[in-house]
């Protein structure tokens, strides 16, 4: 998968990481290297999962180890920003990522920072909820939004910022079969690298191309799916789904 | 319990009553400027001319503004409510003067009265000014004018995100709360039901703790620097409607000051 010839997109070299509260670091000497794909990270309950996402991004500073993007070591605050300007997290509650009253300033929030107008940020924001056909809300007050409808707009406000990575984290949580096939449907189309945290296996069949598991701070990386048995209920009446076996 | 910043949204963007040009469409920092100090001559006033002016004036503010009689009336209502406890009070404090009624052991007292009633003229219009002035801007634009007026910018995202967010804390508050009453919590006067409600707030300020930092993650990501930029307004008043307001509210505010200092 990964090109020799190029560096990868994010890449942690031998990070530790601890939360000051904790004796026991998250992660020890963690390599870790996104080619550019489309992957899947998955992992139980307080395995670190959203803890590797926020060191990839500096949310979270590593107590060792460094963070590359694109090859180049983030060092200085400069090239924090910079970073964080080419990646689009898409986080656990959209609550918080949606933090503005109406959902255009939501949007046009980040171009803002990226220094569009007011002129050039709003036909940014227009454009990408045209794109995900959400334009009727453009007026709409952020918090009356329904689960879906805010995840929709979360997302809106990352893609509007044109970004290189897309970070997911847990998109499907909460949302029902429609909002998540919704979801689902422009996150297909979307010709954006990403790495998805999902417990949701339906998702991850249908979206990623590779997979990583992440157990007691340790990674495993698997490109394809495996075979596996399984039994799940069909609460909503018999339909056929594929399962992409290798 | 009352949240201004939603139900002033609820009176003003989503039941839309505009188009009043001399009310509606003109430059936010114009509307607060005019707001504080037409407050300040009727809070400084003691002439009755001027507090009566004022208050008319108010209400014709407020017609001009086309605000909903009945959100007007509901506010004003929990406003003198307050006022009530003034009126039952003041007129009892005992002064040189002899009393003009004594009901049995009782006595109300001139100076009492006429001060309760200057503090119900004042409070009353200047209330009916920020309605009319403040509460007919949405609270982006309000702070978008008190950034432009160069209000700290803190006090500003502070006021912005306390809209966004007071609803999300009332909401996780209550979640709480019905945890606790699906557990058989009945609120009494004793120490069990001071703690729980202690235990209720306590969690619900460190939520709000917490959830202020992913939120301050999320900007971060976007792009945020300590600066908040906002959006320029989609249509800029028409022109005349700021100068016609501009004389409207200028001669108001002569009016009143010199009612306040000759009559």
């Amino acid at each position: 998968m990964q090109n020799p010839t190029q560096a990868p997109l994010l890449e942690l070299r031998k990070v530790t990481f601890s939360y000051e509260q904790r004796a026991k670091p998250v992660f020890e000497q963690l390599d870790f290297s996104f080619p550019g794909n489309r992957m899947g990270l998955i992992g139980d309950n307080g395995s670190g999962k959203t803890t590797l996402l926020h060191l990839l991004v500096g949310l979270l500073k590593p107590t060792t180890g460094m963070v590359y993007f694109q090859g180049n070591p983030i060092q200085s605050d400069t090239d924090l920003v910079q970073l964080r300007r080419s990646v689009g997290m898409v986080f656990q509650q959209a609550d918080d990522q949606l933090f503005c009253p109406t959902v255009l300033e939501d949007v046009a929030f980040g171009p803002l920072n990226l220094g569009q107008t007011s002129r050039q940020a709003k036909a940014t924001a227009l454009e990408v909820l045209q794109l995900l056909r959400m334009e009727n809300y453009i007026e709409r007050i952020t918090h009356t939004l329904s689960g879906g409808e805010k995840r929709m707009i979360a997302l809106a406000t990352v893609l509007a910022m044109n970004p290189k990575v897309l970070l997911l984290d847990e998109p499907t949580n909460d949302l029902d079969r429609t909002a998540k096939n919704r979801l689902l449907t422009t996150l297909q189309a979307l010709e954006i690298p990403m790495i998805i945290i999902s417990h949701d296996w339906d998702l991850l069949s249908k979206l990623a191309d590779g997979y990583v598991a992440l157990e007691n701070g340790k990674l495993t990386f698997s490109e394809q799916m495996e075979i596996h048995n399984h039994k799940h209920a069909h609460p909503m009446g018999s339909h056929t789904h594929e399962h992409q076996h290798c | 319990m009352q949240y201004s910043g939603y139900t002033l949204t609820s009176g003003n963007s989503q039941s839309k009553l505009l188009n009043s040009p001399l009310m509606e469409r003109v430059d936010a920092r114009l509307k607060i400027v005019t707001a504080g100090l037409l407050s300040l001559v009727l809070a400084s006033s003691q002439s009755l001319s001027c507090l009566l002016a004022g208050l008319i004036l108010a209400v014709v503010y407020c017609i001009l503004g086309r605000l909903n009689t009945w959100w007007v009336l509901k506010r004003l209502l929990s406003l003198n409510l307050f006022i009530l406890f003034l009126w039952l009070t003041l007129p009892l404090a005992k002064t040189p003067s002899p009393p003009v009624i004594t009901l049995g052991w009782v006595s109300l007292y001139k100076e009492g009265l006429f001060l309760a009633m200057i503090i119900t003229m004042k409070s009353n219009g200047i209330m009916l000014f920020l309605m009319s002035l403040i509460g007919t801007l949405s609270i982006p634009e309000l702070c978008r004018g008190l950034q432009q007026l160069r209000v700290p910018s803190r006090f500003v995202q502070l006021l912005g995100a306390t809209y966004r967010y007071i609803a999300v804390i009332k909401e996780e508050y209550q979640r709480l709360y019905q945890a606790a009453l699906l557990r058989g919590f009945v609120p009494g006067t004793n120490l069990h039901t001071y703690r729980t409600y202690g235990y209720l707030i306590a969690m619900t300020l460190l939520r709000s703790k917490i959830r202020a930092e992913r939120v301050h993650k999320a900007m971060l990501m976007r792009g945020f620097t300590g600066i908040y930029p906002m959006l320029s307004p989609d249509s800029p008043a028409p022109p005349g409607a700021t100068p016609l307001s501009l004389l409207l509210f200028s001669s108001t505010f002569l009016l009143l000051t010199l009612l306040s200092f000759f009559w």
